[in-house]
């Protein structure tokens, strides 16, 4: 399974890092969180799907994407459940996330009308009443980079700079 | 965020992402661009095979193709399959100009580019034509020999063709003439 995400800046990773210990008697905390726009679970072996989606996104220009409040999927589609998570507000995302699905086919469950874009920061059970007002990072930012992950292995493979296309 | 910025944001991504997914279906179209400069490039070297080199040689040419019509289809010896031949050719160069599209990268149209790209696509298209086409699917082997020699003989002539073919068919796709 590989995946198209937004770059989460240092300061709201630093953030997440910083809320996540806290948030009391989960039993996996994320160690590296990410904002996926779309999943592929089709293995991309001579990076046409790579080629095609930067073909996709070649004038697409850097978008705004705002931190949301601290939620909860009782039950995940995939993995331990329940997932804690911090919602995300985009419409870039969910355009972007939209084209690529009527191009690309959606992954069941988690994909075109049930996407919300999100950053999982805790799975497995643990404490509830979290306060999110700790959180000290930027409620927004400017999404600049797009990165293309490799699930499996935990890593960037690629990127797509939308600056570029200003 | 207000809302005359969200929606405007909205706009913009949305009018971008149209012109990728024209962007995009031009790059899907280069598979059939690819398998138009296939046409053009193997008619090259088939009318330049047939009326030239071999002609040169023994008045009688006899193209790869020919041999396979002979030995898989007709009955007959392969000098009689020069037009089923210079079909067969066709269609196999157009094959090959399609996955040449879809391998090729993206490069700017440059004739170093042309040249380059070219002889490399050539060169594998001719390295796979003479190991498995002419090796185990035909059961015929060249030698380097030049001189006196049709090109199914000579592998030289047979890379100089196959060379030809890449340069043809990489100039028309970095052109974008088709």
């Amino acid at each position: 399974m590989w995946s198209l995400n937004v770059s989460i800046p240092q300061g709201i990773v630093r953030a997440i890092e910083e809320i996540a210990p806290v948030s009391g008697g989960w039993e996996e905390i994320v160690e590296e969180p990410t904002l996926v726009i779309k999943r592929f679970e089709k293995e991309d072996l001579d990076g046409h799907i790579e080629s095609e989606i930067k073909f996709l996104l070649e004038n697409v220009e850097p978008f705004t994407v705002e931190i949301g409040n601290l939620e909860m999927f009782e039950v995940a589609d995939r993995g331990t459940s329940p997932v804690l998570y911090i919602e995300v507000k985009s419409i870039g995302m969910k355009l972007i996330h939209e084209t690529l699905v009527s191009v690309f086919g959606c992954v069941k469950g988690v994909e075109g009308e049930n996407y919300i874009p999100h950053i999982t920061i805790a799975r497995g059970s643990g404490v509830k009443n979290i306060d999110f007002s700790d959180f000290s990072g930027p409620t927004w930012w400017t999404a600049k980079t797009l990165e293309f992950w490799d699930g499996d292995k935990r890593k960037k493979k690629n990127q797509v700079m939308l600056d570029k296309n200003k | 965020m207000g809302l005359d910025k969200e929606s405007n944001e909205c706009g913009n991504i949305n009018k971008n992402l149209e012109k990728g997914r024209k962007k995009r279906i031009s790059y899907m179209s280069t598979v059939v661009g690819g398998m138009i400069a296939g046409i053009v490039g193997a008619s090259a070297i088939t009318l330049l095979i047939v009326s030239v080199m071999d002609k040169r040689v023994g008045n009688k040419s006899i193209l790869p193709a020919s041999i396979f019509v002979s030995k898989y289809i007709g009955t007959g010896e392969a000098d009689e399959y020069l037009n089923q031949g210079i079909l067969l050719s066709i269609i196999y160069g157009s094959l090959m100009g399609g996955i040449v599209a879809t391998i090729l990268p993206i490069i700017s149209m440059t004739i170093v580019n042309v040249l380059v790209w070219g002889v490399l696509v050539g060169l594998i298209v001719g390295i796979i034509g003479d190991k498995i086409g002419m090796e185990i699917v035909l059961g015929m082997k060249m030698d380097w020999v030049w001189e006196g020699k049709l090109v199914i003989q000579s592998r030289i002539k047979f890379m100089v063709v196959n060379i030809i073919y890449g340069i043809i068919v990489t100039g028309i796709l970095i052109y974008e003439i088709v």
